[in-house]
């Protein structure tokens, strides 16, 4: 008796692993709007991503037709199918929030192991509310953080100075959930300029989730490119 | 027994004000994106709906949606961080946003500024906390 459930145990926690490490595609559409009083900002278009091409695509179809990409150490800005500026950067793509996604390596990027510190947890209509502190190296730089969240998903963030005011809130809305993934469809971006609040409002949609059907939009080789590299 | 009652309430009194503030804080006035934004809400649906069109054509059927637009899209508005040496163009705080401690690497050494790099530093925070998200939907996925 207690073999088979060894046994089981040991199939099902295989299966689970191997089932956790299934995520390796993630893509979709996004749009930034954003409005100040002297500009104004309309962005859109998708990206693509492949962790085991290990690169970060960024395709823009508006205001302007161009693609963003980091590879390595490298970021990549294709225009008209040339690549028009390379920078070298630090190799980043471990770190970004697609990997990461997909990856379920986010443990160890939780407040509680940054230098803010847990000073409170309530619970207030349908609410979890935690109160974190900065560290006191850091306490002249930055304000406290305030992070409401709803079944268990993110909803708000609140961005305080040193003086204890409201600076940023940010509002996690509409999640929608795509090949076992949660994604919030829109993010509500609010900045307290003196009297003024400057909006900002990101969407995201069309999340795809190992699409297997279109390998090349996951592939970049600056070989395939026009040669018009300006380095920066 | 009356006193410690007494005291019971004085400290409810006292302290419920304190706890009941927060959730309103996790509030906005929902129309004040929707207005600030409504133009560029049209604008959005716009694209969305004649693909393939451009800004400057946006720009003479529907000037007053498009007003103030930026041609670029490699920037995103940040009002925190509309001074100060952008990396790229793209805002300090989106850089630790969306790559986290690289981000807050590449603009402590790109920029060399101790604003940007804090305005990145708390765009990393945000990215922490939305990793978070992400980490709890995810094992709640399995378990």
């Amino acid at each position: 008796m207690i073999k088979k459930f060894l046994i089981t145990g040991l199939v099902l926690s295989l299966f689970l692993s191997g089932y956790a490490q299934n995520y390796y595609r993630i893509s979709g559409e996004y749009s930034i709007k954003g409005k100040s009083e002297t500009a104004a900002q309309l962005v859109m278009g998708k990206f693509y991503y492949d962790k085991n091409e290990g690169t970060i695509i960024h395709e823009n179809y508006f205001p302007k037709k161009e693609t963003w990409i980091t590879s390595d150490t490298s970021l990549y800005q294709i225009i008209d199918g040339a690549i028009a500026t390379r920078q070298t950067i630090p190799d980043f793509s471990d770190f970004s929030i697609y990997h990461m996604v997909l990856n379920n390596q986010l443990d160890n990027f939780g407040l509680e192991e940054s230098d803010f510190t847990l000073e409170s947890v309530e619970n207030s209509e349908g609410m979890v509310i935690t109160t974190w502190s900065p560290s006191r190296s850091m306490k002249d730089h930055v304000g406290k953080i305030m992070i409401s969240s709803k079944n268990k998903n993110m909803y708000g963030i609140i961005f305080f100075s040193t003086e204890d005011k409201i600076i940023k809130k940010q509002f996690f809305e509409d999640y929608v959930l795509a090949g076992g993934l949660t994604f919030p469809g829109r993010i509500v971006e609010i900045t307290y300029s003196g009297e003024k609040e400057v909006y900002q409002v990101t969407t995201y949609k069309n999340i795809r989730v190992n699409d297997t059907q279109q390998d090349q939009l996951y592939h970049f080789d600056p070989a395939n490119f026009k040669q018009g590299i300006r380095a920066l | 027994m009356k006193k410690i009652l007494l005291s019971l309430l004085a400290a409810l009194v006292f302290f419920l004000p304190g706890f009941a503030g927060h959730e309103n804080l996790f509030s906005y006035d929902q129309s004040g994106p929707e207005t600030s934004l409504a133009g560029l809400q049209k604008a959005e649906d716009f694209v969305t709906a004649h693909e393939g069109i451009t800004l400057s054509d946006l720009q003479l059927i529907h000037p007053d949606w498009v007003r103030g637009l930026s041609g670029s899209s490699g920037s995103f508005i940040d009002p925190g961080s509309l001074s100060g040496q952008r990396v790229l163009r793209i805002p300090s705080f989106l850089w630790g946003c969306f790559l986290g401690p690289a981000g807050v690497i590449v603009v402590y050494l790109v920029a060399e500024d101790n604003d940007e790099t804090r305005k990145s530093f708390m765009g990393c925070i945000s990215w922490a906390l939305g990793l978070t998200v992400y980490y709890i939907v995810a094992m709640s996925a399995f378990y």
